[in-house]
Order: C-alpha cells, then sequence, then structure tokens
C-alpha cells in the first residue's frame, strides 16, 4: 500500500470513530466532528504539509518541463492494458504442452473433447496469458477442472469457453490464481448470477469480457457485484436489448466499456458480419444510463449500432472513444465525438474495397482489388458517403486534444493531411497500415511512439521516421526484422511490444 | 398474504418492485431508517459536516426515482450506500480523490463487516458505559453540550491542556476497546 494510501486510511478510521461516537452518545456528528480536538489534523501541520506538496510539485513540474524541451514525452504507462506477450504458441493436443519451455509467457490452447485434465499447464509456471479455446461442446466436467490454472502464479489474462458442463463452482476455482485480473469467457450457455457470485472470489478481477451467449437484466444487475470490476466488454452476447444494456447503470466502478456486434447494421451485415438481432445497440436511452456511470472514462464500439444522439447522449468527460468496424456509422456520428472535448485516445477505421480483404468474407474478385476507375460493387456503394466520413475524422483531429490515435486501414488522404498540425499527437497505432502510412505519420511533429501492427512495410519505408522525435517503434507481426528496424533507426527502441 | 415476489430471487426484485405503482410517503419512511447509517458512511467518505444532510436528501431523492429493492434492509442499506458514494464521486473532479473515495469505502466494508456498523456502535456503546463516571462526564460534557476547554478544566479542577490529553487518551482507550471487544467476538 503507498504511504499515501496509508494516510487516507488513517484518515477514514479516525473519521469512522469520530461518526460512531456521535452516534454513541446520541449527537450529531458534527458535534463530534466539529470539536477541535476530534480529528487528529493539527492545521498548522497541514498548512506546513500543504506548502511542501506545493513546493515539491513546483519544482517537479520545472523538472518535466525542462525534459520535455529536451525531448518529447513518452506515451503514460499502460497498466490498464492487459498484457500480450509475444512469441504466443498455439497447441491443439495437452501432449504438446510439454514441448514448450518454462519461459513460454502466452499461450493458445484449442481444447479437445475428452480432454478434461488440463494438469499439463502447471510446469508453464511463467505463463502470464492464457488462451483456451473449445471448439466442441463438453457436458461432463471434473470438478477441479480450473485448478491447474488458478495454480499457475503468473497468469494475469485468461481466456476461457463456458461449457454447460461448468459451474460456477469451477469459477470459483480461479480465486486461487494470484494475479488473474483479465478473463473472457467464450459463453457457451447464458451465463447466471451464481456464476457472477463465483467470480466474486476473484480478489483481483479488473476485467471481465463475455463472448457470445446470453445474458438478462439480473445478470448485468450482478455485474455490479464484483468488487473490483472496472471494465467490461460485451462482445455479440445475445439478449443485450435495450433494457438490459440500461441495467449497466448499476456497474457504478465501470471505466471502460466495450460493446461488439450488437444491433442491427445492414451495411455490416451485407459485409459479412454477423449481429445480435434483438439488440439496439448503443440507443440514445442506453448512453443515458451510462451517463451515470461516475467513472465512466473510455468506451469502445466495434460493429456496433449507434446513432449521434447515442454519441451526444453519453458524458462529456470521457477521454477514451473508439469507433471500429461500424461501416453503417455515417459522418454525423464521427462529427458527434466532438461531444468529447477532453478526449485524448480516439480509435478509427474506414471501409474500401481493399479493406474487405480482411472482412469474413472471401476476397473480392481481381478486378474489384485492383485500383483505377470505378468498379461497380453494390456492397461498398451501399455504405455512407466515406468521403465526408473521412472529413469529420479530419475535423476531430484538428478540434481534438488527441494524444494517442489508432487507426485501422491505410489513412485516409483527408486524415493524413492533419498529421502535420497534430501537435500533441504523442502516439500513433496502425493497424493492417501501409507504406504511404508510414511517411505520414512521420509528419506529425510530436509523434514519440508509433505502433504498427500487421502494416504492409519494408524497411526503406522506414526511412522516413529518420530525423523525426520517435523515440520508440513497436511492431506486432510485421515484416521488418527487428534488428533491421533498430539498425535503420538509430536512437530509436524497437521493440516487439 | 403472502408476498407475491417471496418467490423470486432477490436479484430479480427491484425491476418488478419498480414496475408497481408506489406510495410515496411509505417509501420515504423506509428510507428515513437508514439516514443515520448514510451520514455517518458520507462523512467517512470525505464529505464534509456541513453538506451531509443535503447528501442524504440527494440519496433519497434518487432512491425515490429509481428502481429501490424492497427484499431486505440490510440489501436497501448497501444499495444506498452505493447511491451514496455515486453522489459523492460526482462532487470529485481528479481521479485521485475518486480512488480516495473507493479506497475509502473499502476502508468501511473492512471495519463495518454488518455493512450498517451498527454492530461497532453498539460496542461502543458498552465501552461507554464501562467508563469511571469522571469520563463519561467529561465525555458528555465536551461533546453533547459542547463545553468549552476553559470552563471544563474549572469544572474538573484540571489544566486546559489537562482536558485535551484526557479527551486524547479517553478516543484512544475507547478505539483499543471496540477493537477489543470484536477481536473477542470473532
Amino acid at each position: 500500500m503507498k504511504k499515501n494510501d496509508e494516510a487516507v486510511c488513517m484518515m477514514a478510521l479516525e473519521r469512522l470513530f469520530a461518526a460512531e461516537l456521535a452516534a454513541a452518545l446520541d449527537v450529531p456528528i458534527s458535534a463530534v466532528a466539529g470539536h477541535r480536538d476530534t480529528l487528529p489534523v493539527a492545521s498548522r501541520a497541514r498548512w506546513g504539509k500543504a506548502a511542501a506538496v506545493l513546493l515539491f510539485g513546483v519544482i517537479m513540474t520545472w523538472l518535466v518541463a525542462v525534459q520535455h524541451a529536451s525531448a518529447p514525452a513518452m506515451q503514460g504507462p499502460e497498466e490498464l492494458e492487459a498484457p500480450d506477450p509475444l512469441p504466443i504458441p498455439y497447441v491443439q493436443h495437452a501432449a504438446d504442452i510439454a514441448k514448450l519451455t518454462k519461459n513460454t509467457r502466452s499461450l493458445g490452447f484449442t481444447w479437445e473433447v475428452g480432454e478434461n485434465d488440463l494438469s499439463s499447464l502447471t510446469p508453464l509456471t511463467a505463463l502470464v496469458r492464457l488462451r483456451i479455446f473449445g471448439p466442441l461442446r463438453q457436458d461432463v466436467m471434473p470438478p477441479d477442472l480450473l485448478d491447474p490454472i488458478a495454480a499457475l502464479p503468473e497468469v494475469e489474462v485468461l481466456e476461457l469457453p463456458l461449457f454447460p458442463g461448468m459451474t460456477g463452482k469451477h469459477l470459483r476455482q480461479l480465486a486461487a490464481a494470484p494475479k488473474l485480473r483479465f478473463l473472457s469467457l467464450q459463453l457457451h450457455r447464458r451465463l447466471s448470477i451464481a456464476d457472477i457470485e463465483a467470480l466474486q472470489a476473484l480478489p483481483k478481477l479488473c476485467s471481465l469480457s463475455l463472448q457470445g451467449g446470453r445474458i438478462d437484466a439480473g445478470t448485468v444487475r450482478a455485474l455490479s457485484l464484483l468488487p473490483t470490476l472496472d471494465r467490461l466488454e460485451l462482445s455479440g452476447v445475445g439478449g443485450c436489448t435495450e433494457v438490459v444494456l440500461q441495467e449497466l447503470r448499476t456497474l457504478h466502478r465501470l471505466r471502460r466499456l466495450g460493446l461488439t456486434g450488437l444491433g442491427k447494421q445492414p451495411c455490416a451485415e451485407r459485409l459479412g458480419e454477423t449481429t445480435d438481432d434483438d439488440s439496439v445497440g448503443l440507443s440514445p436511452a442506453v448512453a443515458k444510463a451510462l451517463a451515470e456511470l461516475p467513472l465512466l472514462a473510455e468506451v469502445a464500439l466495434s460493429h456496433c449500432a449507434v446513432t449521434s444522439d447515442a454519441i451526444r447522449a453519453l458524458p462529456p468527460r470521457l477521454t477514451s472513444f473508439s469507433l471500429t468496424r461500424c461501416p453503417d456509422a455515417g459522418a454525423d456520428v464521427v462529427a458527434a465525438l466532438e461531444h468529447f472535448p477532453h478526449l485524448q485516445r480516439l480509435g478509427l477505421d474506414h471501409f474500401d474495397r481493399g479493406q474487405r480483404r480482411h472482412w469474413r468474407r472471401a476476397p473480392p474478385p481481381p478486378e474489384l482489388v485492383e485500383t483505377g476507375p470505378p468498379v461497380h460493387d453494390p456492397v461498398i456503394e451501399s455504405l455512407p458517403d466515406q468521403g465526408a466520413i473521412h472529413r469529420a475524422q479530419a475535423e476531430l483531429l484538428r478540434r481534438l486534444p488527441i494524444a494517442r490515435l489508432c487507426y485501422n486501414y491505410s489513412l485516409p488522404d483527408e486524415v493524413a493531411a492533419t498529421l502535420p498540425e497534430a501537435t500533441k499527437l504523442t502516439t500513433i497505432e496502425l493497424t493492417w497500415g501501409v507504406a504511404a502510412d508510414i511517411a505520414s505519420v512521420a509528419k506529425a511533429p510530436a509523434l514519440a511512439r508509433l505502433r504498427l501492427s500487421e502494416c504492409s512495410f519494408g524497411i526503406d519505408d522506414l526511412q522516413a521516421l529518420k530525423d523525426t522525435p520517435l523515440r520508440r517503434l513497436d511492431q506486432r507481426w510485421g515484416r521488418v526484422s527487428r534488428e533491421a528496424a533498430a539498425a535503420a533507426l538509430p536512437g530509436v527502441t524497437v521493440g516487439d511490444d | 398474504m403472502l408476498n407475491p415476489l417471496a418467490a423470486v430471487p432477490a436479484i430479480f426484485r427491484p425491476t418488478m418492485t419498480a414496475a408497481m405503482p408506489t406510495d410515496r410517503p411509505a417509501h420515504l419512511a423506509r428510507l428515513q431508517p437508514h439516514a443515520e447509517m448514510l451520514r455517518r458512511y458520507l462523512f467517512v467518505l470525505g464529505a464534509g459536516v456541513d453538506r451531509l444532510d443535503d447528501l442524504v436528501q440527494e440519496v433519497f431523492l434518487v432512491a425515490l426515482k429509481k428502481p429501490f429493492d424492497d427484499s431486505g434492509p440490510s440489501w436497501a442499506a448497501a444499495w444506498l450506500r452505493g447511491v451514496a458514494r455515486n453522489v459523492l464521486l460526482r462532487d470529485r473532479r481528479t481521479a485521485a480523490s475518486r480512488r480516495e473515495v473507493e479506497l475509502v469505502h473499502e476502508v468501511w466494508e473492512q471495519q463495518c463487516a454488518d455493512g450498517s456498523g451498527d454492530a461497532r456502535i453498539a460496542l461502543l456503546q458498552r465501552c461507554i458505559e464501562g467508563l469511571p463516571e469522571r469520563s463519561r462526564a467529561l465525555l458528555q460534557q465536551t461533546y453533547a453540550e459542547g463545553i468549552g476547554r476553559d470552563e471544563l478544566a474549572g469544572r474538573f479542577g484540571m489544566r486546559r491542556d489537562g482536558i485535551k490529553t484526557a479527551l486524547r487518551r479517553l478516543r484512544a482507550a475507547l478505539r483499543n476497546c471496540v477493537e477489543r471487544r470484536r477481536e473477542g467476538e470473532r
């Protein structure tokens, strides 16, 4: 516990005693708390402490300012993000786990029928992130099924299927996992209140992701029982009607909410997405309910129905907003994000012919992939005006104090043109970007950190980043080796994030 | 007559009660017993004594507008504390001060195992009853009657600073007594 936390707790105990003394003597709290002898805060000492803190603050501000003048700042710590160490070996049989080294930090494991013994995971004591997939339904599970996972000392992130044969008792076993903070459940059955009551026992659970399955209002309300939960993601969960989503208002600790695959979206369906039909997505009524959450600061919508009115009904204090894979959202929805004047992190994408390669449908025929004169493509033509969306996105970058931009697919010209003016933009994350994007982001004057995921570029393209304030480059699944990138960019720390 | 909600799990009841027509005065009467607990809770969370009544009023207003669970006083009290915490958090602008509220809430949860803190007050009352007559009188006159230190010094035949020291020792003794009794109950 930090020293300041200790002081806060001590003061709380003093106040608690004062309140109890007032109750025991049957007098108002003010009679006890207002008494100068009661609370152990000598005003002189308090002023002295405040002056010391002020002086310390001035000195630190000066030091930081000096440091900033000589080098651009890095993005702040990201301890709130789930760790995702690379590489991620995938195995399909328990026998293959034995072939992994003890230093394996990340693992994907497909749960086969009949393999109800997870004890083969036990030697992997360095495992931080464990993804378990279960493509086949299993109805009978041994009572100590998850004990081997709970015994893994370093596991912070766990993705797990919840089969019909698994009960709250199984989930309760995870309470023994000392570091488990991020839990993702692939629901193969309806999530029950008993399951959530079992999750209450997990001492550090801060993030819960629910995928598939069904929930109801009672289940959502029960999520408020989780004592440390501050982020929630609902992904393709059935039963998320407006009334059910409105119950999110009871999750008073919630800081981050992610909604994925909810609500009818005709364009998205034409692009091959499937949605939860009985949901409305983020409607104004749902957004109004979310506005009651006092700590909510981050919202991520992916493939989620949303309107501009709903965006405007959200609390203006949001600092992070992500709007991706929402092809039905027009320029009015993007423009509505100006409703958040303190927005620092912005996640966006756009739609074009090339992008369809990344969607679930089969790749388009070659004549659609080639550039050149427009080719008739009814799917793309049914999308909202993409030019207007790009202009609205560019306008956001001009008007909002965005420090971190996450963009999926190649940057549109309008967005790229704003980067030289984006003086507050220190971090850019590109996913599925192309070589031209590297040249565009190199023009951002304050760029300190660049993260490239699955981007198509060569070593020569990195030359554009020379003589820029860039201090760190991270690649995930890139084509350029870490060593080559480091050699091309002296002075830049190159990592695989 | 049987309660039609009796067979319904408690977690579902708020919505059902919300759908029913509510009797406002009766609803308020159900809330009123929680007022003292809420004042204590808000004060511990850091609310100023001059704002306690306003904040409790605000909590009750929310409770009147929103579904209110009638399935038991402890459930209702927990729900009201949740509302109270949110009311207080809305006033906290910085993340650090919000975090402090959450931290202090955990202190409350830890110290007041019964939720309301009534058990601790009962223990404190027993501790006060066990004090010598002179000490009880000092407590009473200091806090209940609001008598100043100078006058108390005259009444108790002590120096002004002696009163201050005696009160400090008295509070420490009472806190120790409560902790000892809590330990004894475990």
